[in-house]
């Protein structure tokens, strides 16, 4: 344990006299200090602690997994070319053990660095929104939508696949003569599964169009009445099918599900009635995403005064809650009203989701910290994996490739995706599976930057971090890092020295 | 002692390398050179070998496979019967390379405080053996002194400590005097001599030839990756051909009968008289103690002259110790009266005995009686010296015992 300690303090001692490890402590210090007092953000209080949390934070964790990748390949690499390695290796310390002690240095001073950068960042953010003399009700907000951890809750899909199944056979069933041959030809042999997606495809899209006039409702499961809290709902909707950029506004309504417990039910089983009550028509702003809490509008809209929306009396809270939330279900629907007359469509990937507040603040930040750290381990796994065996400027080159298709892979794995399979020649077969394998090795840095989701108030909940630490930690970083140690381990060192 | 380590093979080899090669590859695996060409060689328990050769001869990658840092193409080598890869044989051995790769930022103590912690040394034994391990390099003066500021010889002299730090069965010195003053040189050398008396094995490569010839038992000379000549120095290097006296300076008819005899027996250009020298490197050391005793400032290395305590344990120093390293290591124990003188000066005194008889024979009856008293005179300048070597090691080894106490 002294050999490895030993070498982990070195290592950290090393890194902190690195100019290149200076340089980007620097901006990491202008990234902490500087963009929290310059941002002016969009007025409004909500965006502008939005603004800090996901700039700031985001910056800090881009800089340091950059500043790790450096380091770890200078620390590791630059020992054996210049030769100082050759005084340790002839000590009694394994070589895995050298290495872990590099990387575990280099780790440890990032680490300290990422909370010490967080906890100025989480600071910063609370005197920001205690001092700013924010009005009341965006105080408020605040609270609810950004300084909160909320779980999203999508609504309940229907079963899309059978769907298809059905929509196949309806289409056969009512096909004149000549167009069923087609549709047969189509489907025949292997072709029936393609077939069978795009029908899929076309359902999933079509589900989230709303024709002008025209009512669309989403169910949500798994609310809990006993603790009743505020909900909101998360949305995003686009008018017409033009594909310019550019926002406009167009109108609708929401619809709300109000039930009533009757006498006719039990305590084990509650019988209800049902009716839907519109909200007023509002103008809505395309191609943006806005929320609003549920309970906060019905009082809004049935004129309670400040005070209480500020601080609903539990009571209330409970009451509001009964009559919307039915066997742990809550429904919402959408009436189009679009003046001209378009579609709206809300994409399956905007939700809408419902948000129910899950924890604090304080709570949802050292989770996306921590996820933080994790993207900075998945870096410093791949680049010490790289400088265990290449020299220093081969893995640099190699840890920055691999980060810029890292951050690219997202889309080149999407666009992988949606080529149809079933119209690729052989040699195309191969090249997408080559790629797919290739890929596979890539961890896609960008889920780890989660501030997004904090500066929104969006839960980052323990199942999404347990699949970042299993697909991209130990199921891609950790078994790179032990091909690097392995080969760290037989290489002959003397010979990649520098003369 | 030196029958026991060169003839004696009771001892089990502390290397051995049989048919060793290493072939050197580019890119492409195609052989690029061969640095070290089926070579055979052992280096026994106790010997200090050296391994000469010119620039490019293979010294320092047969090191370098020793020490497990490049793996041999081909042939066996083994290092306390193991293979150099082994974690665990380097927990025995010492490494001075070539050039010393220090981390520039730590000081010199923390640089030996860094290497004694990768051998789980406790922090007070840490802090004992690098406090002494300084003040014999010379450096404790500098001890909080950044190491990326020394001079050249400065950081060998830290390299050199960190190679003792472990107090290595085998010391590999890779060019260990390179980069020293004839001060520094000489007290390598003295420390080598001292690690032979405690039974370890050191490996010294070098091209500056005196070094070697000063406290090598046995050399082996490679050239073109392979070994040219090895064996004991003393074997390797006397003449026997050739004789050499040496007298105190002669009154010039002693000076004219010798002449006259050996031009009775010799040819003209057989012989030659001239006036033996001090080397350089005597001289130069003589000048320097004498300054040193004047006490004269210098800001470069001061060394104490102090082995480190952990290091001369077992030796003269500790006697009971000492015997019982000598029975371990199967040697026969040394007699007590005094610090043996080294081979060297040994030699010489046989020498002048030999050289008393030669005088005598060749100077015939008449003057026999002159010749005998100037041999005698020759015999007590002799002893003088020699007990003279005695009170330099004695000196030494005082001092170390001061440092002892």
């Amino acid at each position: 344990m002294l050999p490895f300690l030993a070498i982990v303090r070195l290592t950290c001692r090393s890194a902190i006299r690195s100019n290149v490890f200076r340089t980007l402590l620097f901006l990491l210090a202008l990234s902490v200090i500087l963009i929290p007092n310059t941002i002016k953000g969009d007025g409004t209080a909500s965006g502008f602690i939005q603004l800090i949390l996901e700039y700031s934070l985001g910056f800090s964790g881009a800089i340091l997994a950059i500043s790790v990748a450096w380091v770890c390949c200078s620390e590791i690499a630059s020992d054996v070319e210049s030769g100082q390695i050759h005084l340790i290796l002839v000590k009694p310390v394994p070589r895995p053990v050298v290495l872990l002690g590099k990387f575990t240095g280099v780790l440890v001073i990032h680490t300290a660095l990422l909370v010490l950068a967080s906890a100025v960042v989480y600071g910063f953010v609370m005197y920001q929104f205690m001092r700013q003399d924010f009005p009341a009700e965006e105080r408020q907000r605040v609270e609810n939508e950004v300084l909160t951890g909320r779980r999203l809750i999508p609504p309940d899909k229907p079963d899309f696949a059978a769907l298809a199944e059905k929509e196949l056979k309806h289409r056969l069933e009512t096909a004149r003569m000549d167009e069923r041959a087609a549709i047969e030809q189509k489907i025949a042999g292997n072709n029936r599964r393609a077939v069978l997606d795009a029908i899929e495809r076309e359902l999933r899209f079509r589900n989230g169009e709303v024709e002008p006039g025209g009512v669309i409702f989403w169910t949500y499961s798994g609310i809990s009445e006993k603790t009743p809290d505020p909900l909101f709902l998360r949305y995003k909707l686009y008018a017409g099918t033009d594909g310019s950029k550019n926002q406009e506004t167009t109108y609708g309504a929401w619809l709300l599900r109000f039930v009533t417990r009757t006498d006719r039910g039990t305590d084990d089983k509650p019988d209800f009635t049902e009716n839907i009550v519109s909200l007023p028509p509002e103008e809505i702003m395309t191609k943006t995403r806005d929320e609003f809490g549920i309970q906060d509008t019905i009082l809004r809209m049935g004129g309670a005064p400040d005070e209480i929306r500020r601080n609903v009396p539990p009571q209330l809270m409970k009451d509001l809650t009964d009559r919307l939330v039915k066997n742990g279900t809550f429904m919402i629907g959408f009436r189009n009203y679009d003046r001209s007359g378009k579609k709206i469509i809300l994409q399956e990937a905007d939700g809408p989701y419902l948000m129910v507040r899950e924890t604090g603040f304080l709570n949802n930040y050292i989770r996306a910290v921590f996820v933080l750290f994790l993207g900075i381990l998945a870096v410093a796994l791949v680049s010490s994996a790289l400088a265990a065996y290449f020299t220093l400027p081969t893995s640099i080159f190699l840890a920055a490739s691999y980060g810029l298709l890292c951050i690219f892979s997202v889309y080149l794995l999407g666009t992988i995706a949606e080529m149809d399979a079933s119209s690729l020649s052989a040699g195309d077969k191969v090249a997408r599976m080559l790629s797919e394998g290739v890929f596979f090795l890539l961890i896609p840095v960008r889920d780890f930057f989660l501030t997004s989701e904090l500066a929104t108030g969006q839960l980052i909940d323990f199942a999404r971090i347990g699949r970042l630490i299993f697909y991209d930690i130990l199921l891609r970083g950790v078994p790179l890092f032990l091909a690097g140690m392995l080969l760290y381990s037989i290489r002959e060192v003397s010979l990649a020295m520098k003369r | 002692m030196e029958e026991a380590a060169v003839g004696g093979d009771v001892r089990p080899p502390v290397v051995s390398a049989v048919g060793l090669t290493k072939v050197f590859r580019d890119f492409w695996n195609r052989p690029k050179a061969k640095a070290v060409n089926d070579i055979d060689f052992e280096v026994r328990e106790g010997e200090v070998l050296g391994l000469l050769g010119p620039n490019g001869s293979g010294k320092s990658t047969t090191v370098k496979m020793l020490l497990g840092l490049l793996y041999p193409t081909g042939g066996r080598l083994t290092v306390f019967g193991k293979s150099p890869r082994d974690v665990s044989i380097k927990r025995s051995i010492g490494y001075l390379p070539e050039e010393t790769y220090l981390y520039k930022y730590l000081t010199a103590f923390e640089t030996l405080d860094f290497f004694a912690s990768l051998f789980n040394l406790p922090s007070a034994d840490r802090k004992k053996r690098c406090e002494q391990l300084l003040d014999m390099v010379g450096l404790a003066h500098a001890r909080n002194r950044p190491v990326g500021e020394f001079s050249k010889g400065m950081a060998r002299r830290i390299g050199l400590a960190q190679a003792m730090i472990n107090d290595p069965a085998l010391l590999i010195l890779d060019e260990p005097t390179s980069g020293l003053d004839p001060l520094g040189c000489r007290e390598v050398k003295d420390l080598i001599q001292m690690l032979k008396k405690r039974g370890k094995t050191v490996i010294v490569t070098s091209h500056l030839l005196s070094d070697v010839e000063d406290v090598c038992d046995r050399v082996i000379i490679l050239y073109g990756g392979k070994i040219r000549a090895q064996g004991a120095l003393t074997d390797l290097l006397s003449i026997e051909r050739k004789d050499r006296i040496t007298t105190p300076a002669l009154p010039p008819d002693v000076m004219k009968k010798v002449l006259t005899v050996l031009r009775e027996n010799l040819k003209d250009d057989e012989f030659h008289v001239d006036h033996p020298r001090m080397t350089l490197e005597e001289f130069f050391l003589d000048v320097v103690n004498k300054a040193k005793v004047e006490q004269v400032e210098t800001f470069g290395a001061r060394s104490s002259g102090h082995i480190a305590e952990y290091l001369s344990e077992g030796s003269e120093g500790n006697k009971a110790d000492g015997a019982l390293l000598d029975r371990l290591a199967g040697r026969v124990p040394e007699p007590e009266t005094a610090p043996e003188p080294d081979e060297r000066e040994k030699a010489e005194a046989k020498e002048k005995a030999a050289e008393q008889q030669r005088l005598r024979s060749l100077s015939k009856d008449r003057e026999a009686e002159a010749a005998a008293q100037k041999a005698e005179a020759e015999l007590r300048e002799a002893r003088a010296k020699l007990s003279d070597a005695n009170d330099k090691l004695k000196d030494l080894l005082g001092a170390r015992k001061k440092g002892g106490e």
